[in-house]
């Protein structure tokens, strides 16, 4: 916009409305720890994603279909979130935390309000419309808005920050899971005849607690540090950047590739053991009914949102590139672990996929660190969005992989255990190359990085970046 | 931002951290529940 066309408006215009960044920069002296909880009431509200499961049943038994066309809807929604996330990035760093937030917070409960209306008029593809991709889009923006605001306010400890906020994510289906089925036994008499009003409920509940959040998160005024910390200073052949790079220039890199492979290794694995963690420890031990099994996922859920905040807060004292090593150096020996000892007992079998899926949590929790290390802060939310489409293709990639080399095991005879000794052996050679997609990180080449202030400009993409007006913290 | 305007903010922050805190106590609390039942 011209300069001309803004001094033309209204003094009350220039000061841009109360959802606009600068709205949003804190005071001297703001506490930071105000911040966390603004970044957890979203993720926490929009983690319900996790528990859709419960209402599975429910809706197979109100549209009387079977299973594949209501998993389709949680499908849709992990999908919309990889490219709202994606292809949203750029606008949330240029917006900020509190449109963006407000925006997540409009489709992903207007979704939950759509989708109720078309469970009310017996319409599937309107809970595909609702659910999947209105919602499936609030999922992406508000997975992406809080983390680089945190990443932000917590520069000495990004790896604590983005632990926090990600938690929220894994805690959300936590909440949810017992939440609905309460709901669903008290609107109606059955589950399937209570899936609207239950879905409203949620709504009503999760847009609250989001707005609230909108209404508290702050940005650190441009400047500002943290009271007696500076930032360190780069050594050589250190990974951590001392220049920002653009989300244009970051894809342009390899380590963003390699990144990308890393995440989509470490999700692929993890996934592998939580898509079939109920069926596959009934597998490994005949003694272990539905009611035990269910404690297992119990269990997992509990390991994957502790190491988002664990693992994650970790690699602030020993490097990202060395918890990632962990993640997947010890995860594939604990993949192999189940392979060779894990019908030794249950107390061995859970250990085992208890650390494996620590990690998968660890992995999701870390990488918005990793990025603002290699790649620096400056759009680190656009550059996290963007990797996300790691995520939506290990989400199809896991599945799959398991599903059908456990069909194909079944198919040939095998029952018990070894119906999962191929699929974990193939998720061991999974890791395996994402250890190596990590080795092979190193720092990011200067000519993609945009020109310190004060020295000379690196490169010529770098600086047209700067004037298309991206360098907006 | 006016001093009133802040102390509401810094106040709704507290009441968030509190929502959030019980909620995921909550939610803990639940899944710890479930999964004992591993072990029962």
């Amino acid at each position: 916009m011209s300069s001309q066309a803004a001094s033309s408006r209204p003094a009350t215009a220039r000061r841009g409305s109360f959802l606009d960044r600068e709205r949003t920069v804190a005071p001297p002296g703001y506490s930071r720890w105000l911040i966390p909880p603004a970044a957890l009431a979203v993720h926490l509200s929009i983690g319900q994603v996790y528990a859709f499961s419960v209402f599975k049943t429910p809706l197979q038994e109100h549209f009387g279909t079977e299973g594949t066309p209501i998993a389709v809807i949680f499908s849709i929604a992990i999908v919309m979130l990889g490219l709202a996330a994606a292809f949203g990035g750029t606008w949330v760093e240029r917006n900020g935390p509190r449109k963006t937030m407000v925006a997540s917070a409009l489709f992903f409960c207007g979704g939950l309000f759509i989708a109720s209306a078309g469970v009310a008029l017996g319409q599937l593809w309107v809970v595909y419309l609702g659910y999947g991709v209105v919602g499936g889009i609030g999922l992406g923006l508000g997975y992406i808005s809080p983390v680089s605001t945190l990443i932000k306010w917590f520069p000495d400890r990004p790896g604590l920050a983005t632990g926090l906020a990600i938690m929220g994510f894994g805690g959300g289906a936590l909440i949810a899971s017992p939440l609905t089925n309460r709901l669903l036994g008290t609107y109606a008499d059955a589950p399937e005849n209570a899936i609207a009003p239950t879905m409203i409920t949620l709504a009503c509940a999760y847009l609250v607690l989001m707005l609230l959040g909108a209404w508290v998160v702050r940005v650190p005024a441009k400047d500002w540090r943290p009271a007696g910390w500076t930032p360190p200073q780069q050594q050589a052949g250190g990974m951590r950047a001392t220049a920002d790079t653009t989300a244009r220039n970051a894809i342009r890199t390899p380590q963003f590739w390699l990144l990308w492979v890393v995440l989509f290794t470490n999700v692929t694995a993890g996934i592998g053991i939580l898509e079939q963690a109920a069926p596959m420890v009934q597998e490994f031990f005949s003694q272990i009914d539905a009611a035990a099994a269910a404690g297992f996922v119990g269990v997992l859920s509990l390991c994957n949102m502790a190491g988002r905040f664990v693992w994650s807060s970790t690699s602030d004292v020993i490097g990202r590139k060395r918890i990632y090593m962990v993640y997947l150096g010890v995860g594939l020996v604990a993949y192999l672990g189940v392979v060779l000892l894990g019908t030794s007992s249950v107390a061995v079998f859970v250990i085992l996929t208890g650390i494996i899926l620590s990690f998968y949590g660890g992995g999701f929790a870390t990488i918005p660190a990793y990025l603002k290390d290699m790649f620096g802060g400056l759009q680190v939310g656009a550059i996290h969005g963007r990797l996300l489409t790691a995520w939506s293709a290990a989400g199809v990639a896991g599945p799959l992989i398991i599903n059908s080399l456990v069909d194909a095991r079944r198919a040939s005879g095998a029952s018990g255990a070894s119906l999962y000794q191929l699929p974990l052996l193939v998720m061991v050679g999974v890791l395996a190359v994402g250890f190596v997609a990590n080795a092979l990180v190193r720092p990011v080449d200067p000519k993609f990085q945009e020109p310190v202030a004060g020295g000379p400009a690196s490169s010529a993409s770098a600086g047209q970046d700067r004037r298309e007006g991206v360098g907006n913290r | 931002m006016s001093e009133a305007s802040q102390g509401a903010a810094k106040a709704a922050a507290v009441v968030l951290w509190v929502l959030v805190g019980g909620g995921l106590g909550y939610g803990v609390w639940q899944t710890v529940a479930r999964a004992s039942q591993l072990f029962g």
